[in-house]
């Protein structure tokens, strides 16, 4: 009996330790390999002008079209480096079905992958179009859509159809009778948010019941506990920013009892220029 | 009587061999995530220094060495183009001589302080020679006779890494000024300025700056030696043999 017992406490401190430790070194294991993997993008820019006047309202705003972004190599190279680091073929495809999307954010604007069914039960990511960051702002009576950048506090808009204006921040109000001008941590605030709203509308579409945001760091939020809170991600730093959102899902059911094990993951690699 | 105490000696035989086991196998996992994680923070190093230096790849095998008897490989793919990659092998024994003889082999390409490039990769691999004790213990016979499979419970780590920074040391021209001005012998200084084809060099027989035509502006054109103090130069070191002593300081102009 006393056997019995004894053989039953070795097995049940045993099995879930093991399950743990295991758990913990692969958690661990796929943040580095993502890591190394992000690193792809100083690899897929190159400096090269770019005239995409004509394609969309916002392009040629940008202060960074010199910069060239091989996009598909991109998403390619970041492939191949992760099969490096990931060991084996089954560790690989593991590991790029859970990556929930992939980011890429530039001065002022975003871009997100999305899953497409390239063949039939075959999911490959492909970008989406790009996400400018706007907002609506008085300026004087009249509220006008302004192109905002995470690089200074200038912002254009279109008055009429093509004319391009140009103005600084301040200039604008944040409502109609308002006298305060939009202040630099309200600005990228507002980045944030658009940031984080679109990614949780892309999760929500592919199954996470509530979608996911970034605690992304605002470098003008001089709040203690903020800075604490949200020190990890600073996505907004860099002037070129590539980052992955990786999902772990496992549900178990026991004694008619539903358990929901998360494991989320951000990385990524973010560079100036 | 006999068949209880067989009975008992069975039981105590089992329950150790279930601890041994279990002890072994998380002392078997707590190595294999200290040698990732060593694996890691190295290539980690690399990306961001863009160069193998001698203190990071005694680290390495310094600190793997607490561990067992570690094998080294280090692949080194050298972008040409976009695409296109010259591919080195080496040996983490032919580095340890590397580095203990302070110069490379001959003829072949030297990984140890070399200048990486945006875009090169640098692949490392490490492998224990031996089994773990945990290992040891699922491959033991038992009663001189055992299933037969090995299981290769070895610990490996491969790591991967993109080079994300080139190594500069760069400095001011009023810095460069300076250091000749602090100069102290034997150590030679060497400027190569834009405007001069040559390598302008202060030693005991030239010890100052500015002392002649070529240092100085005239009429508002500067000389072929003379250092802009905003300018910006490219600060590299050559070291005697015992690998310490600062033989010759280079600045080149960028």
């Amino acid at each position: 009996m006393a056997v019995i017992i004894i053989l039953l406490l070795i097995v049940m401190v045993f099995v879930p330790l093991a399950y743990l430790n295991y758990t913990t070194a692969n958690n661990e294991e796929v943040k580095q390999t993502l890591n190394l993997s992000c690193k792809v993008i100083v690899n897929n820019i190159e400096n090269q002008s770019v005239n995409l006047e004509s394609i969309s309202k916002g392009y040629n705003v940008d202060d960074m079209s010199d910069v060239n972004i091989d996009m598909e190599k991109l998403l390619s190279d970041f492939d191949n480096e992760l099969y490096s680091n990931s060991g084996n073929k089954d560790n690989f495809e593991k590991i790029k079905n859970r990556i929930l999307l992939k980011a890429l954010v530039l001065k002022d604007k975003f871009f997100m992958t999305k899953k497409v069914e390239t063949l039939p039960g075959i999911f490959e990511d492909q970008w989406g179009p790009p996400y400018f960051f706007t907002a609506a702002l008085y300026d004087g009576p009249e509220k006008k859509l302004v192109y905002m950048n995470t690089k200074d506090d200038r912002v254009v808009y279109y008055d009429g159809v093509t004319e391009i204006k140009d103005k600084v921040l301040y200039d604008f109000k944040v409502g109609p009778n308002s006298v305060l001008g939009l202040t630099k941590e309200q600005k990228t605030q507002i980045i944030i948010d658009k940031i984080n709203l679109e990614m949780e509308k892309a999760t929500k579409e592919i199954g996470v019941s509530e979608g996911i945001g970034v605690k992304i760091r605002n470098p003008y939020d001089k709040n203690i506990d903020s800075m604490v809170d949200y020190a990890n991600v600073n996505v907004l730093d860099g002037g070129i920013t590539f980052f992955v959102l990786y999902g772990e899902t496992t549900f178990l059911n026991s004694n008619g009892r539903d358990f929901n094990f998360k494991n989320y993951n951000v990385a990524g690699y973010s560079m100036s220029y | 009587m006999a068949g209880k105490l067989f009975g008992t000696f069975l039981i105590i035989m089992f329950l150790t061999y279930m601890v041994l086991l279990s002890s072994f196998y998380f002392m078997h996992q707590s190595i294999a995530i200290n040698v990732n994680s060593i694996n890691y923070n190295v290539c980690e190093s690399i990306s961001t220094l863009g160069k193998v230096t001698p203190q990071l790849f005694t680290y390495l095998s310094d600190s793997l060495s607490k561990y067992g008897n570690y094998k080294i490989k280090i692949k080194l793919e050298r972008q040409l183009k976009a695409g296109v990659y010259d591919t080195y092998f080496f040996d983490g024994d032919d580095i340890r001589k590397e580095i203990g003889s302070n110069n490379g082999v001959q003829g072949s390409m030297n990984l140890i302080n070399s200048k990486l490039s945006i875009g090169d990769r640098v692949t490392i691999y490490v492998e224990d020679s031996d089994l773990t004790l945990f290992g040891r213990l699922i491959n033991a016979t038992f009663l001189g006779s055992n299933s037969g499979k090995f299981v290769d419970t070895r610990i490996k780590s491969l790591k991967s890494c993109i080079i994300s920074n080139e190594p500069k040391d760069l400095v001011k021209g009023y810095d460069v000024i300076a250091d000749i001005k602090n100069r102290n012998d034997p150590i030679v200084i060497s400027v190569s300025t834009k405007l001069s084809n040559n390598i302008y060099r202060y030693d005991s027989t030239n010890p100052y700056y500015g002392d002649s035509e070529n240092e100085r502006m005239f009429s508002g054109i500067p000389g072929s030696d003379y250092i802009m103090e905003t300018g910006e130069f490219l600060r590299e070191f050559l070291y005697e043999d015992d690998g310490v002593t600062i033989k010759e300081i280079i600045y080149t102009q960028q």
